[in-house]
């Protein structure tokens, strides 16, 4: 068994289970860490599958940013004074078998098409680390993409990331007549 | 070796538990997280892909992803809290004003 597969192994159980905890766990606290050890298992099979910049991009943006931001979100919304953050499941049932459902049409869906044999993958097992040329840092390679053919894209995604943070920051903002507004506005 | 079958299978697994948290959780901030999870849970197939490719456009497409994710926190934690801050709640079993 070779260390590019044990650390697939490692990596895949490590997003799965923590994935379970994020489902399952009845402590916000704990659904944040296990969404946080998720998200670094996806980096490292990023990693594993030769997008290098994109798995430190993942580390960056996700775990340092969007994790800490959901945390702060669970701070502001819970009285965290005096008990632990928790929250109720719901349609147990409905929602079990509707994920699992999926999964099952999802294994289905993999395993009938065998990817690897399509003809519109030329190189059919360029996963296998046997038989696939090594690759260097994706870093160039993406950049010219990214300021090349999808260059519109790219200011696309800046002007959408602008206009939301100033929306976000709009929403969050508390009212200036803060004595007069209404306490329960909605029933 | 890994086939790609082994990459999709953890991405089938990841979206398939994110839609199962979004369905059975009651509080929209771990349905945000489980929203993460299944956008993830697309980026590692693309990723995978990509790499059964040899193309890197498909991680181009993940980088957008990740903008869009970014994005979609952002708004949405604050409209969590502006919902906190008028309801004292943010179980979306009680968010009922629109139901008929």
């Amino acid at each position: 068994m070779d260390y590019y597969r044990i650390a697939f192994y490692l990596f895949g159980a490590l997003t799965v289970l923590a994935a379970v905890v994020v489902v399952w766990s009845r402590n916000l606290i704990h659904a944040g860490m296990g969404l946080l050890l998720t998200l670094f298992g996806v980096a490292g099979l990023y990693a594993l599958a030769a997008a290098d910049f994109l798995a430190v991009v993942q580390i960056l943006v996700y775990v340092g940013g969007i994790v800490i931001l959901l945390l702060f979100g669970i701070m502001l919304t819970q009285r965290i004074a005096g008990r632990a953050p928790r929250t109720g499941v719901v349609n147990r049932t409905v929602g079990a078998l509707i994920a699992t459902g999926l999964f099952v049409l999802f294994v289905m869906v993999i395993f009938s098409a065998r990817f690897a044999e399509l003809p519109w993958i030329a190189q059919g097992r360029m996963i296998d680390r046997e038989s696939a040329p090594p690759v260097g840092s994706t870093v160039e390679r993406l950049g010219q993409l990214l300021v090349g053919p999808y260059l519109l894209l790219f200011e696309v995604a800046a002007l959408v990331l602008t206009v939301a943070l100033i929306g976000a920051a709009y929403l969050a903002r508390r009212s200036r007549q803060e004595g007069a507004r209404p306490r329960r506005m909605i029933s | 070796m890994v086939p790609a079958g082994g990459y999709l299978l953890v991405s089938a697994l990841l979206f398939s538990l994110g839609v199962m948290g979004v369905l059975l959780r009651r509080s929209a901030i771990v349905m945000f997280m489980c929203v993460e999870m299944m956008l993830n849970a697309v980026n590692l197939s693309l990723v995978a892909f990509s790499r059964l490719l040899g193309d890197p456009t498909g991680q181009v497409l993940v980088f957008f992803v990740m903008c869009v994710a970014a994005a979609e926190v952002s708004v949405g934690l604050a409209l969590v809290i502006a919902l906190f801050r008028n309801r004292e709640s943010i179980d979306v079993d009680q968010i009922r004003l629109l139901r008929g």
